[in-house]
């Protein structure tokens, strides 16, 4: 046998020795979820996710279209594991809890089952867009910073604080307090205290991104004297989408007095 | 008129609980003798078997709770299963164990 056939040969050999005695693969094989982007998908993260998730939002990408939610399906199902069984009060972990149990096994199929797209005469109109409105209509008195804060480009995460005068000549009750955000994109929380008078400023409340906004109630009322002022202690963190770049933002404090 | 009253197949939902306590053993019988591949399998029928229970069930809320616990713990089993990490699977079995017999009490307390 010449040496060319015997190394062929020991090759062969070689090839079926480690394909016989080879431990079975860890994975099982790729299984297409019954569950569409268009059918099932959609409806969940419009109703669940939409606040945050869409092109502007604080969430790190939009779901709100096929093409920008399949490529972080692994993600998804990261974040949603991680949400479950992570017991933390992080705004953002709370928030993936909301999912119900079945939305839950929609959303994790979905992304393991090879997010299929679903029927084409089915796909949602054009993304909704972002929403940034007041928890419960329009404040009697609306506050902006004082000028838009710029992020320099190589910040990526920071808190700043703000005082704002509230200006009226008349003692007031202040009964709710919220925030609308003038960049959304980059404003994670905003803590908001009151000082009025001679007295060390008080927290009254947290503000933070949520699907479904709810108004931030001060219970008792706190009284407002004249030349009384908003703290707002603002944390500003960029996502990958803005890593690197100058942003701005001017966020607006709004006020309900009791009637 | 009034709705009519969703009837509750009589044996129904003990029987998918009995058969969701025996994915649990089966996938027990998997980690113990390391045939990761294929815990995945019981994994994900047991959830839907959890998700048939509270279908069942008049009030869906009551067990929303557990049957999350149970759809989770089965997904991170199916995604740990996939790993082959021993320490992770076992730790993804506990849950998945402790997640049935909350559900199993939740039926029980109704």
């Amino acid at each position: 046998m010449t040496n060319m056939k015997r190394i062929c040969a020991a090759a062969i050999v070689l090839v079926i020795a480690v394909v016989y005695f080879a431990p079975a693969g860890g994975a099982h094989g790729a299984i297409t979820s019954r569950f569409t982007y268009n059918g099932e998908i959609y409806p969940i993260v419009l109703n669940r996710c939409s606040r945050c998730h869409v092109d502007g939002g604080v969430g790190p990408m939009s779901l709100l279209s096929y093409e920008d939610a399949y490529p972080w399906a692994e993600a998804v199902i990261a974040e949603l594991l991680d949400a479950g069984f992570n017991p933390s009060n992080d705004f953002i972990k709370a928030a993936h809890r909301q999912v119900s149990a079945r939305e839950l096994d929609i959303l994790l199929e979905w992304s393991i089952g090879r997010w299929p797209e679903g029927d084409a005469t089915k796909k949602p109109e054009p993304p909704a867009p972002l929403k940034v409105d007041w928890a419960q209509g329009d404040p009697q008195l609306t506050i902006p910073l004082p000028k838009a804060y710029e992020m320099p480009a190589d910040v990526t995460e920071t808190t700043e604080e703000f005082v704002l005068p509230i200006e009226g000549t008349a003692a007031r009750d202040l009964t709710s307090i919220d925030l609308l955000p003038g960049t959304p994109a980059i404003v994670r929380d905003v803590v908001l205290s009151i000082k009025s008078g001679s007295t060390p400023a008080k927290t009254v409340a947290t503000w933070t991104p949520r699907q479904s906004p709810a108004p931030l109630v001060i219970k008792p009322a706190i009284r407002l004297a004249p030349g009384s002022q908003v703290v707002a202690k603002i944390h500003y963190k960029k996502t990958w989408k803005h890593d690197g770049k100058p942003m701005t933002d001017r966020s607006t404090v709004g006020l309900y007095f009791a009637k | 008129m009034t709705m009519p009253v969703r009837e509750t197949p009589t044996g129904a939902i003990p029987a998918l609980l009995s058969e969701l306590k025996t994915k649990d053993t089966e996938i027990g019988g998997f980690v113990k003798t390391g045939t990761f591949a294929s815990i995945w399998v019981p994994a994900l029928a047991a959830k839907d078997l959890a998700l048939q229970i509270q279908a069942l069930m008049p009030n869906e809320q009551v067990v929303e709770g557990p049957v999350k616990q149970v759809v989770l713990a089965a997904y991170k089993l199916d995604s740990v299963g996939d790993l082959g990490d021993a320490e992770k699977i076992n730790e993804a079995h506990v849950a998945f164990s402790a997640a049935v017999k909350a559900l199993e009490s939740s039926l029980a307390r109704r």
